[in-house]
């Protein structure tokens, strides 16, 4: 059955980043957790290390065995010398994970979409975590049965996890988020808000998460309609008003993006784009 | 002349229209036969072609979707596809245009006429007569159409149709099913005259723009398809070539899943420009066509290769579209450089390649005109003075993405790089910006936005003089600011770890900018070594080394020399070196901060510029000119990519590799933002090898504190000094057994040793371990020289600011040496003491005087023998212990066995003390019950007793209430006083004890208070008893005083009573003996020879006598009650005999007799003249019923009529004969015979109205056999009625229903059912 709970792994992503970097002979989850222990590396999920899934899922690390795919060795590059960009990437992959035409696969990351929307639609953080869970249930309640049959996997704790992937954004979106020596965080004084800007990548992300979810090949034409700028904005976690700034940003920092004016404004995604474009 | 067929070739292949085509089919042919000879075909796109007629030779049909934008070869390669197709034996249609199903007919028909001719003519005739068929089917249509939709007779729109035929209009109305029909057709005609099927190649659809219906052209284009693919398999194809928009369109709609139909063989789906996206398509089609045309080896270079990598550049530019027409400009300039080589004899170089783009020949729709424009403004400045300037300004031209540097080289014409750069740099920002490549005009931008806003204030960086002392300490303010924070995590609100600032400072020594940063830091990995002192120095070259501190940081940011980026690590930290004045990347500015070529180039893109602008951007006087969100939102962004490239500029992998150089361990440290914490997180633990972190976690100090505390629960050394072991350790630390686990494991861990037994059963023993740091401090004042004179005797000492100090040197924090000598001072093992303004830490000697031991023990024997001859029995087991170690051989001189008699005795005295305090105890606790016993007793005094009035009145009342009810009280309030004097008494004489002793204290004096409370509590508990036969008492007065009242309660009721009953000689008599008996209560009552008991203990002799006399009273109103029954029961039954007889019944008040009587006649009078108003009712009703036949109905004969005449005046007569009967009912006349005799009258008239009554019903019986029975209609409307009905709803209803025409009609049916007594009509008015 697919997850639909949103895996809580970003305090544990530098170690296990870390030991899939320098440390490709460990076979088993408690080697590498004990190793980066050893190593004075954080670890908070001890038991699950659900960050290892998730890596998985990305395509970052090998489906068996725990090493770096190709993929993984250019986000280890971004996440070791463009960290910012990397944590941008980062929420992409969330995001951009699960497709309304495969509706029940990556479901986590259908629920993740969710709790971003939420957000970005209401721009305020919910006074508690149960007012997102319910809103999560009746999203899925409007979806269809592919994931109407989930049991209620969803919950605070996938809120929470969900927070966790927002709150390293830079520029931030969770602001006022206080956090106790044992790492726990407190968002009673915390605040969301839409992001001025995001890097180059998650906006390229967000096109061709656009062209995709449309059903539009790379090297065609998308149309930018209001409807999907909007979508694009929404995926990044930005104002719609920085849509064409970002856009301008984006044409300059990737060659194989381009766009026309045929009356209405298109954009045209050459190829798929790649960790190591970022 | 090979070259004269690239030159002759023509870059645009035509498409004809339908009509041109099936006009002219041979012109045509040949036409694309010689541009296939010198067209190249793209890779991989023949195995798509051999797909497409694969299938089509197989006998089953095939499709295709070929789109691109005008230039990139469309017509050409639907050229190549006729081509191919032509020479499978395939009757392939040539590209021609689409713009309606007319055209596919009209083209193929034309085309296939054409081939058969060649091969079967006498099939063209079939042919013909098929398509003069269609076309009649597109007739009719059209005809029919017109007539509908213009409102048309057939005959006009046939006349119509006939103009549209004459010009040539009359297909549009051609349905794909009809069409298909035709090229089925036809497709086994070409089969039968040998060749393998029909391919069409439609090119330039745009969705038949000239219907303006788009949904009903996708409809059709989907009929057309899905036609072609299903029925019988049948080699058809179909090829469509369309632009990328029409394209769009189509996937977009909801008709987007016609695209995978046209993919059919899979991989049709074609988009030609991604093919011709290669990078060095222009060099292949160069080589191709140089190997298709056989061009000599001269030949060949008639195209400088610096012309094909800037056509490559036009094809791979983001805008390529918007600034060169593809393929079909390549061509153009292919032909261009052909033409000039056979002229010139020499290749076409880059500079003639610029001439003809800026003139636009090798370009299409006016592509050319911004950089020309450029080209002309820039030609124009005074400052492109030479020739090999101005062919630096033609290569920028021809350059979208940027001259590479070797481009200029090849070009400079003895012009320097400095002076090149220098001129580029010039052209900033407003003709040049740099890309990734090189310098490039600005119209090559990829983006659209023009010149950036935030550029114009950052030119005023310009000139920037990289020599300025000034941007010097700017550049370290900047990465004090802004880089700082991002290579370390600064503490703040909220979060526990990271740096603190303790103090820095910002100094401007010999032009070296030095900022200084004095801090602790706790690394969120290294919580065991928390508030590392580090110094953080950043500086420019030059910068002193720091003094000497834990650990240190030093970043010298150097603008003058030739030094590389390094990174020395040495056990105290870790010193940087960096070249701020090397360029980021000479060839090319980094992606990230492209957006800066716009004003600089790759060679001055160095760490300086860059955190020149961070510091530029915190002035405020640039901040106050960033205005507007867009800006805004651009400085923001640039700040944040700016400050990502500076710190992979010093903190790369290089600088990493030089670390490694001078630590090997540190290679699986990750290079980047991270890399100065996580090498210090390397460093610490080697740093202080010697050091035991206690301040590890939040509220350590308070954990020590209580450490501190449990060990001052013990006195014996043993235990204090870790040597013997203790149990129950949460309840030691007073803590939960989670919280004490946490604190071994935690804060304590090297000041707990738990131990559990083998078996693992029972309590762990615990060990108050010496910490190490309190090892080695005990250690150093063991060994020191150092003495200092504590009570006369020599101690070995040492200062305490050097215990601080070497605690400093091998990593403690100055308060965890406080606590940890504050804990070792607790063991009893040091102590403190200030001598000569010094304080001093010296071991503590211990030595125990055995006699006062001995003393101490005869002391608590004595005790314990008075305690026992008071009876306080007393036995303690350390007292045995002790008796039995004093005994001991040698423990004189025994310091250990003397400190275990020391605690045993002291556990004994404490224990005796204990005891003594329980003895106490207990006799203040039994008292204080007695007191609260006490209190128990309390009476509550019936509140009847303290109410002075409202108590019955009767002869005796006064004395009884007023005399000897304050007696009774009385009783009850004397004892609650004593209650609450006995208590205050008692509840003194306990606190006094307590007094004397707290004053004292001492075991003798506990033993005597406690006698003397055990004696206070026996004189208390005789008293209670005697207040407790007190109370019995003055109840058991209260019981008999009760009675009294009651009694008296009863004589004034029963007085009463009589009183009301008088005129009654009986009664009076009873009443007279009634006040005898209250005058002997009275006497009684007042009698003082009697005790209180005694008077109001004989009641019963009293009570007797008034029972007696009520009951003779009562026994006199019951017989009265039984005459009324007797007299109401009479009249009842003589009513009884009437029809409506229910006569309300009077109960008997034997108060109230005579009204009792007059209520039993009022309401036999009522039961009378109820019956005569019956009679009146009914009457009246009866009248009116008798006026119909009278007035109303039409049919009723005049006998009938008489009859009822009669019968009302009958009924008339009755009634008034009944009202006179009813004018005589008066209550006052109401006896037996009169009630007899009303009843005979009233019996009687009724006898006379029922006689009249049968008359009555006769009569109706008569009147119903005159009407006829309603008619249908007038029975359908009795049905419909109901009682009570609005006339008009039903009407409504009824017409509704179409049951009724009219409402006359149904007013008709209405008084039919009136007329024959059916119905009953009320009507009110309005």
């Amino acid at each position: 059955m697919a997850r639909i709970h949103i895996l809580r792994g970003f305090s544990d992503l530098d170690g296990a980043l870390w030991v899939l970097k320098y440390h490709p002979e460990l076979r088993t989850r408690s080697e590498i957790v004990a190793t980066i222990l050893e190593n004075g590396l954080i670890v908070s999920d001890r038991t699950r290390f659900e960050i290892l899934q998730l890596l998985q899922e990305w395509g970052i690390a090998e489906s068996k065995g725990y090493q770096l795919t190709l993929k993984g060795k250019h986000f280890y590059f971004l996440w070791e010398m463009k960290p910012e960009i990397a944590i941008d990437v980062l929420h992409g992959l969330q995001y951009n994970l699960w497709s309304k035409h495969v509706p029940h696969q990556n479901q986590a990351s259908w629920a993740y979409q969710r709790v971003c929307d939420y957000l970005w639609e209401y721009q305020i953080l919910p006074e508690s975590e149960d007012d997102l869970t319910a809103y999560v249930y009746e999203m899925r309640e409007e979806l269809d049965e592919n994931l109407g049959n989930i049991a209620n996997a969803f919950s605070r704790k996938s809120v929470n996890g969900a927070y966790d992937w927002l709150l390293p954004l830079k520029p931030p979106v969770l602001k006022d988020v206080s956090e106790t020596s044992t790492g726990r965080r407190n968002f009673r004084k915390a605040s969301f808000t839409r992001r001025t800007h995001c890097s180059p990548a998650l906006f390229l992300m967000g096109l061709s998460w656009v062209s995709r979810e449309s059903k539009i090949g790379f090297g065609e034409l998308v149309e930018m309609t209001d409807e999907r700028k909007i979508d694009v904005c929404r995926f990044c976690l930005i104002e719609p008003s920085s849509f064409d700034i970002m856009l301008n940003r984006t044409l300059t920092r990737f060659d194989f993006l381009s766009m026309q004016r045929i009356g209405r404004l298109f954009v045209i995604i050459q190829r798929e784009p790649q960790i190591a474009d970022f | 002349m090979p070259l004269a067929d690239i030159i002759e070739k023509d870059q645009t292949l035509y498409t004809p229209s339908s009509q041109e085509l099936a006009d002219s089919p041979q012109e045509y042919a040949d036409k694309f036969r010689f541009h296939v000879a010198t067209y190249v075909t793209i890779k991989d796109i023949e195995s798509k072609w051999e797909a497409t007629v694969g299938n089509l030779l197989k006998g089953r049909s095939a499709t295709g979707l070929i789109y691109a934008d005008t230039g990139y070869g469309k017509t050409s390669t639907g050229a190549s596809l006729w081509h191919f197709a032509e020479s499978k034996g395939v009757v392939t249609v040539p590209p021609f245009r689409w713009n309606s199903f007319a055209d596919l007919l009209t083209a193929t028909h034309g085309w296939v006429r054409y081939r058969l001719e060649d091969t079967r003519p006498d099939l063209i005739p079939n042919l013909e007569e098929k398509y003069r068929k269609v076309i009649a089917i597109g007739e009719k249509v059209l005809a029919q159409r017109m007539s509908h939709e213009k409102h048309l007779s057939i005959a006009q729109a046939q006349e119509a149709t006939e103009f549209f035929k004459s010009a040539g209009r009359l297909k549009e109305e051609l349905s794909p099913r009809d069409l298909l029909d035709y090229l089925r057709f036809a497709t086994q005609l070409v089969l039968d005259s040998g060749y393998r099927g029909i391919l069409i190649l439609p090119d330039e659809f745009q969705l038949f723009k000239d219907n303006l219906d788009i949904t009903q052209n996708l409809s059709n284009l989907k009929d057309f398809i899905f036609e072609l693919q299903g029925g019988e398999a049948c080699p058809i194809g179909c090829v469509v070539f369309t632009y990328n928009e029409t394209f769009a369109s189509i996937k977009e709609s909801e008709y987007n899943y016609l695209l995978a139909r046209f993919a059919e063989p899979s991989g049709n789906l074609i988009n030609l420009e991604s093919l011709y996206g290669e990078t060095d398509f222009a060099k292949y089609l160069w080589e191709k066509l140089s190997d298709l045309r056989h061009l000599s080896a001269a030949e060949s270079t008639a195209i400088d290769n610096d012309v094909l990598e800037s056509l490559g550049q036009f094809l791979r530019h983001t805008r390529s579209r918007s600034l060169f027409s593809g393929p079909r400009s390549v061509v153009q300039t292919f032909r261009q450089a052909a033409r000039y080589y056979a002229e010139n004899n020499s290749p076409y170089s880059l500079l003639d390649f610029c001439k003809d783009y800026l003139e636009g020949t090798i370009t299409y729709s006016g592509q050319h005109t911004d950089a020309a424009n450029l080209h002309t403004q820039i030609m124009e400045l005074p400052n492109v003075d030479t020739l090999a300037k101005r062919d630096i300004v033609k290569l920028l031209c021809v350059h979208p993405m940027g001259v590479p540097m070797e481009v200029f080289q090849r070009y400079a014409d003895g012009l320097p790089d400095a002076d090149r750069l220098a001129f580029t740099d010039n052209l900033l920002p407003e003709y040049v910006t740099n890309l990734e490549t090189g310098p490039a005009l600005v119209c090559y931008r990829p983006d659209l936005s023009g010149i950036d806003k935030l550029n114009e204030i950052l030119k005023r960086l310009k000139p920037f003089n990289p020599g300025s002392s000034g941007l010097h300490q700017g550049a370290v303010r900047a990465f004090q600011k802004h880089l700082l924070p991002e290579i370390f995590k600064f503490r703040t609100q909220g979060t526990p770890l990271g740096l603190t600032r303790i103090r820095e400072h910002e100094d401007s020594l010999d032009s070296n900018s030095i900022y200084l940063l004095e801090s602790t830091v706790t690394l969120p990995t290294l919580p065991n070594y928390p508030n590392r002192t580090l110094t953080v120095h950043i500086g420019t070259e030059g910068m002193s080394s720091p003094a000497h501190t834990q650990l240190s940081v030093q970043l010298i940011l150097d603008a003058i020399g030739e030094v590389k980026n390094t990174c020395h690590v040495t056990k105290h930290g870790l010193k940087f070196q960096f070249n701020i004045q090397r360029p980021i990347d000479s060839q090319r500015i980094p992606k990230e901060i492209m957006r800066l070529g716009d004003l600089f180039s790759p060679k001055s893109v160095t760490p300086l510029l860059l955190l020149s602008i961070l510091d530029f951007f915190d002035k405020e006087s640039t901040t106050s000119r960033v205005k507007g969100a867009e800006q805004e939102i651009q400085a923001e962004s640039l700040t944040t990519d700016i400050k990502g490239e500076l710190i992979r500029y010093f903190f790369s992998r290089e600088v990493k590799e030089s670390a490694v150089s001078s630590a090997a361990d540190l290679a699986t440290v990750p290079a980047g933002r991270g890399f100065i914490e996580d090498v210090l997180k390397n460093l610490i633990p080697k740093r202080f090898p010697h050091y035991h972190a206690v301040a590890t976690a939040k509220g350590w100090e308070n954990q020590l504190g209580k450490y501190r505390d449990a060990l001052g629960k013990f006195s014996t050394l043993g235990i204090r000094r870790g040597k013997t072991p203790t149990k129950d350790g949460p309840k030691l630390f007073n803590m939960g057994q989670v919280a004490f686990d946490n604190l071994i494991s935690g804060v304590a861990r090297d000041l707990l040793k738990v131990e559990q037994d083998s078996n693992r059963r029972g309590e762990p023993n615990i060990y108050f371990v010496l910490h190490p740091f309190e090892e080695l401090v005990l250690e150093r004042l063991e060994n020191s020289d150092d003495t200092l004179t504590v009570d006369g005797k020599p101690a070995n000492s040492i200062q305490l600011p050097k215990v601080y100090e070497k605690a400093k040197q091998i990593g403690y924090l100055d308060e965890e040496v406080e606590r940890l000598m504050e804990i070792l001072k607790a063991r009893g093992m040091v102590d403190i003491k200030r001598d000569g303004g010094i304080d001093y830490l010296y071991l503590v000697e211990t030595s125990i005087n055995f006699a006062e031991l001995q003393a101490k023990l005869a002391n608590l024997e004595e005790i314990v023998a008075l305690a026992n001859s008071k009876g306080f029995q007393y036995q303690c087991d350390n007292l045995s212990t002790a008796q039995g170690l004093v005994v001991t051989l040698g423990i004189q001189n025994d310091e250990v066995m003397k400190d275990t008699l020391r605690q045993e005795l002291n556990s004994a005295d404490t224990n005796l003390k204990n005891e003594c305090a329980k003895w106490i105890g207990k006799g203040q606790n039994d008292l204080k019950q007695k007191i609260h016993e006490l209190g128990t007793l309390h009476c509550e005094v019936p509140a009847i007793l303290k109410q002075p009035t409202g108590h019955p009145l009767t002869e005796f009342s006064h004395i009884l209430f007023q005399s000897i009810r304050p007696d009774v009280e009385t009783a009850y309030t004397k004892i609650n006083e004593h209650i609450q004097k006995m208590q205050t008494q008692v509840n003194d004489a306990c606190n006094k004890e307590i007094r004397v002793y707290q004053a004292d204290m001492t075991p003798k004096s506990a033993i005597e208070t406690a006698e003397r409370l055990r004696t206070a509590w026996t004189q208390t508990d005789e008293k209670i008893n005697q207040i407790r036969q007190d109370g019995k008492n003055a109840e058991q007065l209260f019981s008999y005083f009760e009675r009294w009242r009651v009694l008296a309660g009863q004589v004034e009721r029963e007085i009463q009573l009589m009183t009301e009953s008088k005129e009654d000689a009986a009664v009076q008599n009873l009443i007279e003996r009634f006040n005898d008996v209250q005058r002997n209560i009275r006497q009684h009552l007042a009698d003082n020879r009697l005790s209180l008991n005694e008077v109001l203990g004989n009641h019963e002799h009293f009570k007797k006598q008034i029972e007696s006399i009520n009951a003779e009273f009562h026994q006199l109103l019951t017989q009265k009650e039984d005459t009324f029954i007797a007299y109401q029961s009479k009249i009842e039954e003589q009513l009884q005999r009437l029809p409506d007889n229910s006569l309300q019944l009077v109960d008997f008040n034997p108060i109230d007799a005579d009204g009792c009587y007059r209520r039993v006649r009022e309401n036999a009078v009522t039961v009378l003249e109820r019956v005569v108003d019956g009679v009146r009712k009914e009457s009246e009703m009866r009248k009116r019923e008798l006026l119909k036949p009278i007035e109303v109905f039409t049919v009723v004969p005049e006998s009938l009529k008489n009859e009822a005449e009669q019968l009302y005046e009958d009924i008339e007569e009755l009634v008034n004969e009944f009202q006179d009967i009813r004018h005589s009912f008066t209550p006052e006349a109401v006896n037996h015979e009169k009630l007899s005799e009303w009843v005979e009258q009233l019996l009687s008239k009724l006898e006379t109205g029922r006689n009249i009554s049968d008359r009555r019903k006769q009569l109706e019986r008569k009147l119903d056999t005159l009407v006829p029975n309603p008619s249908e209609k007038a029975q359908m409307l009795q049905e419909a009625l109901k009682d009570q009905i609005d006339f008009t709803e039903l009407i409504v209803q009824l017409l509704s229903e179409d049951v009724f025409h009219s409402t006359k009609e149904i007013l008709e049916c209405l008084e039919e059912l009136y007329q024959a007594n059916l119905v009953n009509l009320i009507v009110h008015k309005k």
